[in-house]
């Protein structure tokens, strides 16, 4: 697939130089995030390296530049590509590559693109890192930070439907894509595969009701998932009876994952209210079923903005119930093993809720600041969604603010 | 007086477009790059203009009662998620008119005095919608 994406890259820059009509714009954001928490550290998605623990102020983690090639080839046919930097410790093509795909619009309700597009999972999973599309200085952590993928590297259908004032647009996709997950001292690859998913909105101009849901195949275990499967096995059937469902359970192997989303955008006025609610399980007992949501007001005057936003995530890890009754039998051999598993349940299971009040404020048409002050509570053990050094299972309750001024740009 | 803000601006295609008339929430569609077509289906070419200073913004403000900034916050989605692209832009309303002359499917929007004084293109295009303040 890389290959083809490649070759897509490779026929932009041509087509760039002969076509007729070649644009090319961009867009980025400069930031700063400060907290006041020793224990967690601020990221915008559990991709995001763990490892930023000496600087007070992190000028990364909420800043990007991005570059867009937008190619009219003959007619129905265009190319799109699109190259991202937000912070990659090491960029390649294949994680700076956003956005790589060939349209045919033959009529102006359909279309269909093949190559790499945005993954379409919520509301706003397509544009999260292009800060001068919302008022936020960040989508909210709650519903995207556990959300690694950003790439779909495949097909998508789109249908639009104008009828008595409303439009309909259904989009369907499928594919594969692949992400890292940052873990304590550790970055690994966590690819799906057999993505298939659907979007329908529903609109007019001052509303939209967003409806969202994709299923995926994760393809294999991450981190150390392995030997603790292997050591497991070790653990004799007497003792353990259920001891192959429970390991068929854990592994993330061939596992499906389901993504869900309902989401409501309704303009009133000055006012603009945004809400989305969002649900995430898996046939793996790693993943637990997270549930998540936010709703935001947001006030428009002139070229600033005002909002405020409250964001919730709760999710319910699952628990290894025969532990006691191993280790009654095999106290000293299987006490890492347990404690391992436990950590592998807590990797995906944040719980806890974000007030965030904020302003942007449009200095020029395509220039804004914007300041946005957070107070976050998490709960015990609750804490995967951020930058954490040391064991999930022992990670504290925690209440502090966090602080982010940035600058967001097109051109 | 920003008297930009009172002039009525005119819509305007070529004069063999098959559409006479276009509403409000037509217009919105084609200029915000929700459905670029014409009530026939046909595809459409939608224009900006940098000039005379006032027309844009006031164009905007009244389609969608938006500054520049936040339509160029809701184009950044679009435009960036690859869904369609923001309307060519042009130096002037002359260059507008000349551009809608020489293709059936562009529209665009001038001044609606612009075209008073443009009788000779005004041969070759139409109002389809003014809109007022």
């Amino acid at each position: 697939m890389l290959r083809f994406l490649y070759a897509l890259l490779c026929l932009s820059s041509f087509f760039g130089i002969c076509a007729e009509r070649a644009t090319i714009s961009g867009f980025g954001n400069i930031g700063a995030v400060h907290s006041n928490s020793d224990t967690y550290r601020f990221r915008t998605d559990i991709s995001r390296d763990n490892d930023n623990f000496e600087d007070s102020l992190d000028f990364s983690a909420i800043s990007s530049l991005g570059i867009q090639a937008d190619i009219s080839l003959f007619r129905d046919f265009d190319l799109v590509t699109q190259l991202i930097y937000r912070g990659q410790k090491k960029v390649t093509l294949d994680n700076a590559l956003s956005l790589a795909f060939l349209r045919y619009k033959p009529a102006p309700d359909w279309e269909l693109r093949v190559g790499r597009t945005q993954l379409d999972l919520y509301l706003l999973t397509e544009y999260r890192d292009i800060g001068f599309a919302y008022p936020w200085a960040k989508v909210p952590t709650e519903v995207y930070a556990l959300l690694p993928y950003r790439n779909l590297d495949g097909a998508d259908f789109t249908y639009f439907k104008s009828h008595n004032d409303l439009d309909y647009r259904i989009k369907l996709f499928g594919g594969q894509s692949s992400s890292h997950i940052a873990l304590d001292n550790e970055n690994v690859e966590l690819k799906i595969d057999d993505v298939l998913g659907v979007s329908f909105e529903l609109s007019q101009f001052d509303w939209t009701l967003s409806l969202k849901h994709t299923q995926a195949r994760t393809k294999n275990n991450i981190s150390t998932m392995a030997s603790i499967i292997g050591g497991l096995q070790q653990i004799p059937d007497v003792i353990w009876p259920d001891k192959a469902a429970f390991i068929n359970d854990f592994s993330l192997i061939n596992k499906k994952a389901y993504f869900s989303s309902a989401g409501l955008k309704y303009n009133l006025g000055p006012l603009t209210f945004l809400t989305e609610f969002a649900h995430l399980h898996s046939d793996s007992s790693v993943v637990s079923a997270v549930s998540s949501g936010y709703i935001s007001t947001t006030y428009n005057f002139d070229k600033g903005q005002l909002f405020y936003t409250f964001a919730i995530v709760e999710s319910d890890p699952s628990e290894f119930n025969d532990a006691v009754n191993i280790q009654r039998f095999l106290p000293n051999q299987v006490e890492e093993i347990i404690l391992a598993v436990n950590e592998s349940f807590r990797v995906f299971s944040p719980n806890q809720q974000t007030h965030s009040l904020g302003v942007r404020y449009d200095v020029k048409d395509n220039i804004a600041l914007k300041l946005q002050i957070d107070h976050t509570n998490i709960e015990a053990q609750g804490g995967a969604l951020w930058s954490y050094q040391g064991m999930n299972t022992l990670a504290p309750k925690e209440s502090f603010t966090t602080l982010f001024f940035s600058v967001s740009f097109t051109f | 007086m920003n008297t930009a803000v009172a002039k009525p601006i005119s819509i305007v295609v070529h004069a063999d477009n098959a559409t006479d008339s276009l509403s409000k929430k037509q217009l919105i569609d084609l200029y915000m790059g929700r459905y670029v077509a014409f009530p026939d289906n046909q595809s459409a070419q939608p224009l900006d203009t940098l000039t005379p200073e006032g027309l844009k913004s006031t164009f905007y403000k009244r389609l969608v009662n938006m500054p520049l900034s936040r339509v160029n916050a809701y184009w950044s989605r679009v435009r960036f998620t690859g869904r369609a692209t923001p309307p060519e832009t042009y130096a002037d309303e002359q260059m507008v008119l000349n551009f809608i002359a020489e293709n059936p499917n562009a529209i665009g929007y001038v001044f609606s005095d612009a075209l008073t004084k443009q009788q000779k293109q005004k041969q070759k295009v139409k109002v389809i919608l003014e809109l007022y303040e």
